[in-house]
């Protein structure tokens, strides 16, 4: 649940949105600026904020919040 | 607010954000490898936002990079913006080469800096911003990252992005002459190790021996600064005995009573000695700085005293030194030998070097012809089609109709008799850039509607747009089309868009709805 709450915060200072707007759901190109680069912004973001990195074939294939939450639970060992 | 635009021939779009976020500056970044024309063209998104401040960093270990282009399109820009400050970032190559230790990189890296030196000598426009600083400081490997280059052709890490960003507003607020004035400093544990009324001033940590020296070399450290024009005031809660005999009688002592334009040596709350130095030095709060050991001071104190920076304290006193100055002296007391009183006093001589300097610029169309560019515009087939549908998908700025497609669709497109779709390719002398843009249009009898249009950032600025937009209508016109419509779908990001669409001729009632007949 922790890990939910920071990447909102995340998402919604990338993409200059407020942190409600963002669910499960959420998905690619439904946020204004979630483009292909603020992908890449999203993704340096996250790498930094828990200290994990994701492989390039990763960061194309992530492209719900779902998705991230998955994987970055996955990656810092907090996979329920 | 001042203006400040963004140069570079990578992606450095993390960087919008983080300036967009800060809200300090109006700030306009061009699209990666726009830097040349956006300088040159006098039409350019750069001429048109008349920046008060440029910062340009351009990676050398790019082919195309030649610093003889960077100082013909500074000396054509700075002539026609005289008001315009250039903050050029040094240059480095990676620090990895497969020629080993026969690599001759190194005396080149060095010319190539060199010239920006002289650039900078000729042109008081010109300042230099030392990257490279950053880089020895942190390492090459912490501020570069290949992943994010592959995925997007972005060459800095996030901390790279960060690091860059504060040194960034460093340097913008140094010379803008945007500095705290007071350096207020705790002394127990601060000045020195120990505490003054328990451990007597003869037993104090300061010295050149031990943990003596940590505090020995900071005291040096505010020394300089004060020589810099910083003002120094002493605030501790203590019996002004205890501290007064330290000063007086502690020989290994480097600060001296006089250092002090004021001292609070006292038990009242140190917020209210803060406020107390602002009235006695008629300085406001926000000048100062507060340096205190103990979290619970620092906490009233930032509470209390509006304004006031208030740094953390290191946790590992071993670092003080070198803390200080990273944190505490870049952030808030950062100088440059060049303020803006000084660049105004320069003026009048500045402008008739201008005119020296007018003789070696160049143009932007003698760029352009120089460039040597080679287009080749023709209908879409099997071969292009994957590359289509990934600028549909990819591109940002100059799109028409931001509609994205999949190779499917594209495909699909290309096979119906209803539906035109284009691309073209791009070369000049530096190399061939393949499929650069494309275009997808729907007949309808006598007319027709380009439903996309669309050219990659890396070949904007050379007016390339304008053949391809010719090739389409006279492909068109030669069909028998006479009426050709088109709507523009206005975001943020492609404003570019209209603006070639008004320079073309098109005409619009709506802002939205384009025609051309």
């Amino acid at each position: 649940m922790d890990t939910e709450i920071k990447l909102k915060e995340i998402f919604a200072e990338i993409f200059n949105t407020n942190k409600d707007k963002i669910n499960l759901k959420t998905k690619q190109n439904e946020l204004k600026e979630w483009d292909s680069l603020g992908q890449l912004r999203l993704m340096m973001a996250i790498e930094e904020k828990f200290d994990i990195s994701f492989s390039i074939e990763e960061i194309a294939g992530l492209t719900s919040f779902e998705m991230i939450l998955n994987k970055t639970e996955q990656k810092t060992g907090k996979t329920h | 607010m001042k203006k400040t635009a963004f140069l570079s021939n990578v992606n450095i779009d993390p960087l919008r954000h983080r300036f967009e976020n800060a809200g300090q500056y109006k700030i306009c970044f061009s699209g990666y490898n726009q830097w040349q024309a956006e300088m040159l063209d006098d039409n350019s998104q750069l001429n048109q936002f008349c920046p008060d401040y440029v910062f340009i960093y351009l990676n050398c270990d790019e082919k195309n990079f030649n610093i003889n282009d960077l100082i013909s399109a500074v000396q054509s820009f700075t002539v026609k913006n005289p008001d315009c400050r250039m903050i050029i970032s040094n240059f480095l190559f990676k620090p990895l080469s497969v020629h080993t230790y026969h690599d001759r990189s190194e005396s080149e890296n060095t010319e190539m800096n060199r010239k920006l030196n002289q650039l900078s000598a000729d042109n008081q426009q010109v300042l230099i911003f030392n990257f490279n600083r950053l880089i020895q400081l942190h390492g090459y490997n912490s501020i570069f990252d290949n992943k994010y280059w592959y995925l997007g052709r972005i060459k800095f890490s996030n901390s790279g992005f960060n690091l860059l960003f504060s040194e960034l507003n460093n340097f913008l607020n140094s010379i803008q002459g945007k500095v705290k004035k007071l350096l207020v400093l705790d002394a127990d544990n601060t000045l020195w190790g120990g505490v003054a009324a328990e451990d007597g001033w003869q037993n104090l940590q300061i010295g050149n021996e031990g943990i003596g020296r940590i505090y020995l070399d900071f005291q040096s450290t505010v020394i300089e600064l004060k020589k810099q024009g910083v003002l120094l005031a002493l605030c501790s809660k203590n019996y002004i005995e205890d501290v007064l005999n330290v000063f007086e009688n502690n020989t290994n002592m480097l600060l001296k009573w006089d250092d002090f334009v004021s001292t609070e040596v006292n038990w009242q709350p140190k917020s209210e000695n803060l406020l107390h130095l602002a009235e006695v030095l008629n300085i406001s709060t926000e000048s100062m700085v507060f340096i205190d050991d103990n979290a619970l001071e620092r906490a009233i104190v930032a509470n209390e005293v509006p304004g006031v920076a208030v740094p953390e304290f290191p946790k590992e006193i071993s670092t003080l030194n070198d803390w200080f100055i990273n944190e505490v002296v870049y952030t808030n007391f950062a100088r440059h030998s060049l303020t803006n009183e000084d660049f105004e006093k320069t003026a009048q001589y500045q402008r008739n070097a201008k005119r020296q300097l007018a003789k070696q610029t160049i143009n932007y169309d003698d760029y352009l012809r120089n460039l040597d560019i080679r287009l080749d515009i023709r209908s879409a087939d099997k071969t292009s089609y994957t590359r289509i549908a990934q600028l549909t998908q990819k591109t940002n700025q100059f799109n028409l109709s931001l509609k994205r497609y999949t190779d499917i669709e594209i495909l699909n497109f290309i096979e119906r008799t209803d539906y035109l779709v284009y691309c073209i390719s791009y070369e000049d002398k530096f190399g061939n850039e393949g499929i650069v843009g494309c275009s997808i249009v729907k007949i309808e009898n006598s007319s027709a509607e380009i439903d996309s249009f669309m050219l990659s950032c890396r070949v904007l600025g050379r007016k390339i747009e304008f053949s391809f937009m010719d090739y389409i209508i006279k492909s068109l016109k030669n069909r028998g089309i006479e009426r050709i419509n088109l709507h523009y779908c206005a975001t943020e990001r492609n404003i570019i868009l209209k603006t070639f669409l008004e320079n073309y001729g098109f005409n619009t009632n709506d802002n939205s709805h384009y025609k051309n007949y």
